[in-house]
């Protein structure tokens, strides 16, 4: 078992009033998973995806990452523990506008203290691998949406996370740019990565093998 | 790592170029004034230290005191205390006899320099450290005729043949007769507070003065050179009792040492006669700007990067959740900061190169950044640890501890305490600012007032000439000759200086005095009749002298004299100057006759016109070409081979003063500089505000808002923060002022019309600061920046 959520309570005080955005969630993924959450606005998706990725805090109940009690640790362990197992990739990519595709690319590493030879190895293997060798060192803005949510995916994987977490990772994307990276979520998946991935479109949630429904921060 | 630091720090700074530049333009200024400081700082500290001896050399005082207790210090002792406490002291190895300096005029054959000297005993070259070059310095202490001259004045003679030239020949000294060179001695180092190119032997000196014999004299100044084991207390101690053994009176004065390197920076004494200040007081007082203008530019760093750290959340967001950890952020914001820190080092570095020659030229000194000096090292590396940590320390806290979610969404977290912070930085900013432009007002009106004052005698249009024997002998013909030109007024003797009459004495009696009084100084002027005349000090009571050569017989007394005596109808009335009866003939009008820091001195004034020393000439008013073309022509006619020197009392005057002068024109160009650097802070505040708050404006310009209304609405939130500095600095820049001018005797009020306008400048300042950037905002079509949201 990867992860495991029980119970899982987020709340926020508003005027007196609870507001639930996390309401007794109860998940399991295993390893090799591929998840799609879906569900309408303001359902929760965005808010149970960051607790997962432990981003964000949660009130009540219980996550288990790998045997290790995320409910107990600290905030720098549970820092720690994302940066070692979690890729992010993100509706709006999210990449660095004043570094090249390579050097963002880089940037994880240099974070994970690899040596110069081991990043230069790793880099020129992922842009291999999505085909971006001719724009390693092209600047994000030069790039198209779809070029830049693969560099996105690509910085997500450079680290060999055991999850990868997607928000909306097609949101700003056409269709076509869309379907090319669910292309290359359903081969990540064959490899092993498990995947959770959070979409409001049907087509994109069928590449999942199961989708979990939210409704008011409730599991349906 | 670092490697990457640098070049995505470099990136950013190319950005956001606005921000970068006013961090580095801010910077370098601040930076260019510390380090010009830091050298005048160091220069003023090494001041006589040079002495390999420094910890054995202490200059001899005299305490003297007055009524209830209080002490006045003198420098001037007498020649027997230095002699007997050395031959009786065991701790003390030599005494060095320190002359007051003249200039005059030396001449070799018909070659002619005029060159500052005075006497000396061998001893004091080899006590300080100043090396002879060539010659024999003893001979100094044994031939009348000897004279030691600095290689500077050697070469002025001799050229590159003085080495082999100089020693032997003789010099005429104008007024004072011949001399033999018997020694050459380097030139005194520009760290030296004594700088003479000529010295003869003190025994000659002596010679020609028998009242230097006396104990209780204070006719020169003089140094001790102790053991290295001696202690310096106890031997002060036992050389105040020796001098209280030789001299008289119910209240005696005392004698006590003095490190001699201290003497130039620790001048002041208080009415204890422990130090109080002196120089060193500006060295502080710059200190403390430079480091007050340091601040202000730092606080523009944590100002500018705390505001702009909102809108790289983002990127601090993705950096978190790709994985970095908060010390890696802080690394990477800190070397940002060291960037640019960096580059302000090295411009500031340029910029007080170019500026070097002109402040040596300001400040008359001959500063250099001698870079071999461990010193300055330490004092850069230290500044640039400041300032890199100060600027860069906060932000890079504040900006790595953003969360990465709220970051991601581009929502900077600024917690209110940040945000209060920055306020609070800003009224700091601007209160150094006031406080500084108050000083350099308040300075700046003092010396004005100074120059300005009625001194209740007139300096103006007056040169005065050295009064040697020659031109005491043809006196009358010269004066004659000199009234007879159409642009001279009138020509008279006085001397030494009215304008600063140091000569003094305690010897005065007069029918009712105290034993309380016994030590009260009179200051002594030596005149020739028309000395009042000349000067336009009016006559109180009586007359002055009538024309004639010397009167042994009476006196002229001031106000303040007549004050203390507490005569009735003084004029006739009999006193005792040195124990011979004299008749009291007039009183003059009280003028100023010390420097404004001392209260105008009781005063006798003598007819003794050979003994005076100086000549003054009055010339015509807007006539000065004239009367000084009609001076050089007449002086040269009746005195041929006397070499005209002349200078202007008022321009002597202003000298005296030379200290505040320099002050107030450093403070002004620090008070410029800091509202230069706080409002470039301001600027770029505003700059990011606007933009911060486009949506806000947008949807209030929709609603209807004016443009004088969003840009009353950002301006408010400044001004209320100018405002509020203010009132804070004020109250402090007040106070400072006012203990400042507790040092002047005659000083100005501070009125209340210096804070307005200091205030309501530094609002108009400010307001157009901002005005820029909200205006520019204002105007923006609300569509435009509605869109972009």
């Amino acid at each position: 078992m990867l992860l495991q959520l029980s119970h899982i309570f987020k709340w926020v005080n508003s005027g007196g009033q609870r507001i639930f955005l996390l309401k007794d969630i109860n998940l399991n993924v295993a390893e090799g998973e591929f998840i799609s959450v879906m569900g309408p606005s303001g359902s929760g998706k965005s808010t149970l995806l960051n607790v997962i990725g432990m981003l964000d805090t949660f009130d009540e109940g219980t996550y288990d990452f790998l045997d290790t009690s995320v409910h107990n640790l600290r905030e720098k362990h549970r820092a720690n523990l994302y940066k070692e197992y979690i890729g992010f990739v993100f509706q709006s990519y999210h990449l660095l506008d004043e570094l090249t595709v390579k050097e963002n690319l880089e940037m994880p590493l240099l974070y994970k203290k690899h040596r110069s030879s081991e990043r230069k190895a790793l880099v020129a293997d992922m842009l291999d691998r999505f085909n971006m060798v001719a724009k390693k060192d092209l600047f994000p803005a030069q790039l198209s949406g779809g070029q830049q949510q693969l560099v996105g995916v690509a910085r997500a994987l450079i680290a060999s996370p055991k999850l990868i977490l997607a928000d909306e990772p097609t949101g700003n994307l056409n269709s076509e740019q869309g379907e090319e990276i669910m292309e290359q979520f359903k081969q990540l998946n064959n490899e092993g990565v498990t995947i959770i991935q959070v979409t409001h479109s049907e087509k994109n949630a069928a590449y999942g093998k199961r989708i979990i429904k939210l409704l008011d921060g409730r599991m349906v | 790592m670092l490697k990457n630091y640098i070049k995505f720090g470099w990136r950013n700074l190319m950005k956001n170029k606005g921000y970068f530049l006013i961090n580095v333009f801010g910077l370098s200024l601040a930076l260019t004034i510390s380090f010009s400081m830091l050298l005048w700082v160091h220069d003023e500290y090494s001041m006589d230290k040079f002495h390999e001896k420094n910890d054995q050399l202490f200059q001899v005082k005299r305490t003297i005191p007055l009524e209830d207790g209080v002490l006045d210090v003198y420098a001037g002792i007498s020649y027997p205390l230095l002699k007997t406490a050395t031959e009786q002291l065991p701790e003390i190895e030599k005494y060095m006899t320190l002359g007051r300096s003249f200039d005059d005029n030396l001449t070799v054959d018909n070659m002619d320099h005029r060159a500052r000297g005075t006497f000396a005993n061998a001893d004091f070259f080899s006590a300080f450290s100043f090396p002879i070059l060539r010659g024999d310095i003893s001979q100094l202490d044994k031939k009348m005729e000897a004279l030691a001259i600095s290689e500077r004045l050697a070469k002025r003679f001799w050229g590159d043949q003085w080495a082999t030239e100089a020693l032997g020949s003789v010099i005429h000294i104008h007024d004072n007769g011949d001399y033999t060179v018997e020694a050459v001695y380097a030139d005194f180092p520009k760290h030296s507070s004594i700088q003479n190119d000529f010295y003869y032997g003190f025994n000659r000196f002596l010679s020609e003065n028998d009242w230097m014999q006396e104990w209780a004299n204070n006719g020169m100044q003089g140094a001790l050179l102790l053991r290295p084991d001696a202690d310096p207390q106890q031997v002060a101690a036992k050389v105040n009792t020796l001098f209280q053994s030789h001299i008289e009176g119910e209240h005696k004065e005392g004698a006590f040492l003095q490190k001699f390197s201290d003497a130039y920076l620790y001048g002041q004494f208080d009415e204890k006669a422990q130090v109080s200040g002196g120089r060193i007081e500006y060295v502080r007082i710059f200190t403390i700007a430079a480091i007050f203008l340091l601040l202000i530019s730092c606080i523009n760093f944590v100002n500018l990067s705390t505001a702009y750290a909102t809108k790289r959340a983002g990127e601090i967001g993705v950096r978190k959740v790709v994985g970095a950890r908060k010390n890696m952020l802080i690394g990477q914001f800190l070397t940002e900061t060291a960037l640019i820190t960096s580059i302000s080092f090295i411009t500031a570095y340029i910029f007080t190169l170019l500026l070097l020659p002109g402040i040596n030229a300001f400040t008359e000194k001959q500063m250099s950044i001698d870079l071999s000096q461990p010193g300055i090292w330490l004092g850069i590396l230290g500044v640039y640890l400041f300032t890199t940590l100060l600027s860069g320390a906060y932000p890079a806290l504040v900006i790595s501890s953003f969360k990465p979610i709220r970051a991601l969404k581009g929502q900077g977290q600024e917690k209110k305490k940040t945000i209060s912070l920055r306020k609070g930085l800003v009224v700091l900013q601007f209160g150094l600012t006031i406080l500084l432009i108050v000083s350099a007002i308040v300075v700046r009106l003092q010396i004005n007032y100074i120059h300005s004052k009625d001194l209740g005698l007139s300096k103006d249009h007056l040169v005065y000439i050295h009064q040697d024997k020659k031109l005491t002998a043809n006196y009358e013909v010269l004066r004659n000759e000199l009234r007879s030109a159409e642009a001279i007024e009138d020509v008279t003797l006085a001397g030494p200086s009215p304008l600063d009459m140091v000569a003094s004495s305690s010897g005065i009696t007069w029918p009712g005095k105290t034993l309380d009084q016994g030590n009260i100084e009179f200051s002594l002027l030596w005149t020739a009749y028309n000395f009042p005349e000349v000067f336009n000090i009016s006559i109180v009571e009586g007359a002055y002298y009538r024309e004639g050569t010397r009167d042994t017989l009476s006196i002229v007394v001031n106000q303040k004299a007549l004050d203390i005596m507490d005569l009735e109808d003084p004029v006739g009335k009999s006193i005792e100057v040195w124990g011979k009866p004299r008749q009291i003939v007039g009183v003059l009008k009280d003028f100023h006759n010390r420097s404004l820091y001392e209260p105008i001195q009781p005063a006798i004034f003598f007819l003794d016109p050979e003994d005076a020393g100086m000549m003054f000439v009055k010339l015509k008013a807007g006539r000065t070409k004239d009367a000084l073309a009609a001076l050089g022509t007449t002086f040269n006619k009746v005195l041929p081979d006397v070499p005209l020197h002349y200078d202007f009392v008022d321009q002597q005057y202003a000298a005296q003063y030379k200290s505040e002068a320099i002050t107030g024109t450093l403070t002004y160009y620090f008070a410029f500089i800091s509202i230069l650097i706080s409002c470039l802070g301001l600027f770029g505040l505003a700059t990011f505000m606007a933009k911060q708050r486009t949506k806000e404006i947008g949807i209030r310009k929709v609603l209807g808002a004016s443009i004088g209304n969003i840009t009353t609405l950002i301006s408010k939130d400044f001004l209320k923060l100018v405002l509020v500095s203010i009132l804070i600095a004020s109250p402090i820049a007040y106070y400072f002022m006012f203990i400042w001018l507790q040092d002047f005797s005659f000083r100005i009020e501070i009125s209340w019309w210096i804070f307005a306008l200091t205030g309501f400048a530094t609002m108009i300042i400010a307001l157009l600061t901002i005005s820029f950037q909200t205006i520019k905002s204002a105007v923006i079509n609300p569509v435009d920046s509605l869109r972009t949201e």
